[in-house]
């Protein structure tokens, strides 16, 4: 590979650009949202919350993002079980036809939303269900479900079925080692399995668009109808606080991941040293005795 | 048999097409150590995995203490493991590792602390319960491996080559404390492993293994003095392979008359006439300048054509009647010399016999 003062300076100046052509617009949504001009010119002379108290007074939009939160808790919960399992299941057993399995799993994320939200609401139509809130549920778990169980099959892979192995011959059953071992180890993958699909609903607009029912928005539909006639000056400070949860909550989530691979152990051992310490003179006695009745020595 | 153990009947594992335990009928005694020895692909780690119930036979049964366990689930088995990759849970501290067992015991919380310290005293591996795995050396992990094994009082230990991760000082060492700590529990212990060092310096039974069969089962003296199979004489380090020719015999010694012509005595019992197929560790000759040979010992004239210097000992190469002979012996003086006129002398006792 090629290298010298000159082209390490070039390729900085070009990494450079492209984050800067990547972050521009965000920096430039958020600068906007304490702009209290209607015009929002640029530079700006004044700086205030006004888009943010009145994002805050608006029952419209407080109604979508209620909405968006309650549609991404629940399918992400339903998409997480289910796709946890599906990972399991693929990465543990010998599922007949399971190249095709895994296809099929797959397929929403490769087809188009637009074919997606077309296809299940005629499906649901065929089937004569009403158009509610679970056609939402349902369509959402089909998109977020592919991203689960890659992640998580990924992670159940690289736990060497050994410690499953040990534990099942200690004396835990299927579901004991399931709970004891399997699911603690994977627990990082499963958390940030839930965000991203979490995520990945919050942000869904196109099939939404099918699927929602009448009268209900969630945050991208109700940012949708608002952009279609004027430019609504409140959307840049909803898009400040979505900005901020997004970068907010994966970070969270990291140290919570690590919380729980690390950090909890160790305060546990610590509790478990004072307890050890406590009880050490009453069994220093008994030392040995494990031997007993059987020894040769 | 009584005090059987493990009784391993017609056993057989199939994966497919391909057998990985093809017929296996083995005995092991109550507080034995039997080594299961034999190259990667014999089926010594499957038949392990068959008495800890990880893998099911096709054919045949199992049983422990003369009960028929094929269809008992691993869990309800009792029999400590200890794996490979020591399989140490990762995110529990050393006690809630050895504790693990005692969990689904029923076992009280003040004796699971007791059990956990005498499981860590035993081997030797006091004060590291708040440790996490990660944070303990090869060796330590091993112990802690070990001790989550037996803290459960199992009725069978099965290591699977549990010593092949150690570097090699380590290893002698935790030979000699795997030993130890099977002795002072007296339970009957399953061991694999590829190594025949380890094998013959543990067991009390070796049974070397080859293509999913038995080869040969016996105590370290036997498989190794007195192997059965050309295979297993070779599993246990370099052997010389000849043909000779009987041409006398007097009270339990032949003559045999070598490929062209030198004569040596045979520990043998066997018609004058009989062709034998004879085989000579390399460690069973020595070789040294003419006049030097052992008492007793049959004294083949030769040539020097090669010596490799190893530290502990020096390989030589030998042409004598007419055959490369190989040998290996501690440096005895100074190192002989390639094209040096020498003596090689054989015990009757050295040499082995195939039928």
């Amino acid at each position: 590979m090629p290298s010298g003062p000159w082209l390490t300076r070039f390729l900085k100046g070009m990494t450079f650009l492209v984050y800067f052509y990547l972050l521009a617009p965000v920096l430039v949504v958020i600068a906007l949202a304490f702009n209290p001009r209607d015009l929002g010119d640029f530079p700006f002379t004044e700086v205030s919350l006004k888009w943010f108290y009145m994002l805050a007074n608006d029952q419209a939009i407080l109604a979508s993002v209620r909405i968006s939160f309650t549609l991404g808790l629940v399918s992400a919960a339903i998409t997480t079980t289910l796709g946890t399992a599906a990972a399991y299941a693929l990465a543990r057993y010998r599922v007949p036809g399971k190249d095709f399995v895994q296809l099929v799993l797959l397929i929403p994320m490769l087809v188009p939303h637009l074919i997606l939200g077309v296809g299940l609401l005629l499906a649901w139509r065929l089937m004569g269900l009403p158009k509610t809130f679970a056609l939402l549920v349902v369509g959402h778990v089909a998109v977020t479900m592919p991203l689960v169980i890659i992640m998580t099959r990924h992670r159940l892979q690289s736990i060497s079925r050994s410690y499953e192995e040990a534990a099942r011959t200690l004396g835990a059953n299927g579901l004991q080692t399931f709970a004891a071992i399997t699911l603690p180890l994977a627990a990082p993958a499963i958390v940030v399995a839930f965000l991203f699909a979490f995520m990945s609903s919050f942000d869904e607009l196109t099939a939404t668009l099918f699927w929602r029912p009448a009268n209900v928005e969630t945050v991208p539909t109700q940012i949708m109808a608002m952009l279609q006639f004027q430019i609504d000056h409140r959307i840049n400070a909803l898009a400040t606080v979505l900005i901020c949860f997004t970068v907010g909550v994966p970070v969270l989530a990291t140290l919570a991941a690590k919380g729980l691979t690390t950090t909890l152990p160790k305060l546990r051992a610590k509790r478990l040293a004072a307890r050890l310490a406590a009880d050490s003179k009453s069994a220093d006695g008994e030392v040995g005795s494990l031997g007993k009745g059987r020894g040769v020595v | 048999m009584a005090g059987a153990a493990i009784e391993i009947k017609g056993v057989e594992k199939k994966f497919g097409e391909v057998a990985a335990v093809a017929g296996l009928d083995l005995t092991v005694g109550e507080g034995d150590f039997v080594a299961l020895l034999g190259p990667s692909g014999c089926g010594k780690t499957t038949t392990l995995r068959m008495i800890a119930g990880l893998e099911h036979p096709t054919a045949g049964d199992i049983l422990v203490k003369g009960r028929r366990v094929n269809d008992v689930p691993v869990h309800k088995r009792n029999f400590g493991m200890v794996f490979q990759n020591l399989a140490l849970f990762p995110h529990k501290t050393v006690f809630d590792n050895i504790a693990f067992g005692l969990k689904y015991r029923n076992v009280a919380k003040a004796d699971v602390v007791r059990r956990v310290k005498t499981a860590l005293d035993v081997v030797r591996l006091p004060r590291m319960e708040e440790r996490l795995p990660a944070q303990l050396s090869g060796g330590q992990q091993q112990r802690v491996a070990v001790a989550r094994a037996i803290v459960i009082e199992p009725d069978l230990l099965l290591f699977d080559e549990p010593l092949s991760a150690l570097d090699a000082g380590l290893r002698e060492e935790m030979r000699f404390e795997l030993k130890r700590i099977q002795r002072n529990l007296g339970i009957t212990t399953v061991f694999v492993t590829h190594d025949q060092a380890e094998a013959l310096s543990m067991a009390d039974k070796v049974v070397v293994m080859q293509n999913g069969k038995m080869e040969q089962e016996g105590t370290p003296d036997e498989v190794y003095s007195r192997p059965t199979s050309e295979f297993v004489a070779r599993f246990f380090g370099q052997v010389n392979e000849l043909t000779g020719k009987v041409v006398g015999r007097r009270d339990g010694i032949v003559d045999v008359v070598l490929g062209d012509g030198a004569t040596v005595q045979v520990a043998h019992e066997g018609p004058v006439g009989d062709t034998l197929r004879l085989l000579l560790r390399s460690e069973r000759v020595r070789v040294g300048k003419p006049g030097t040979a052992e008492p007793g010992a049959s004294i083949v004239k030769g040539v020097v054509t090669s010596s490799d210097y190893l530290g502990l000992m020096v390989r030589y190469v030998v042409n004598a009647a007419g055959i490369e002979l190989a040998v290996m012996q501690p440096k005895l003086g100074p190192l002989l010399a390639t094209g040096e006129q020498v003596d090689l002398s054989i015990q009757p006792s050295a040499w082995m016999l195939l039928g």
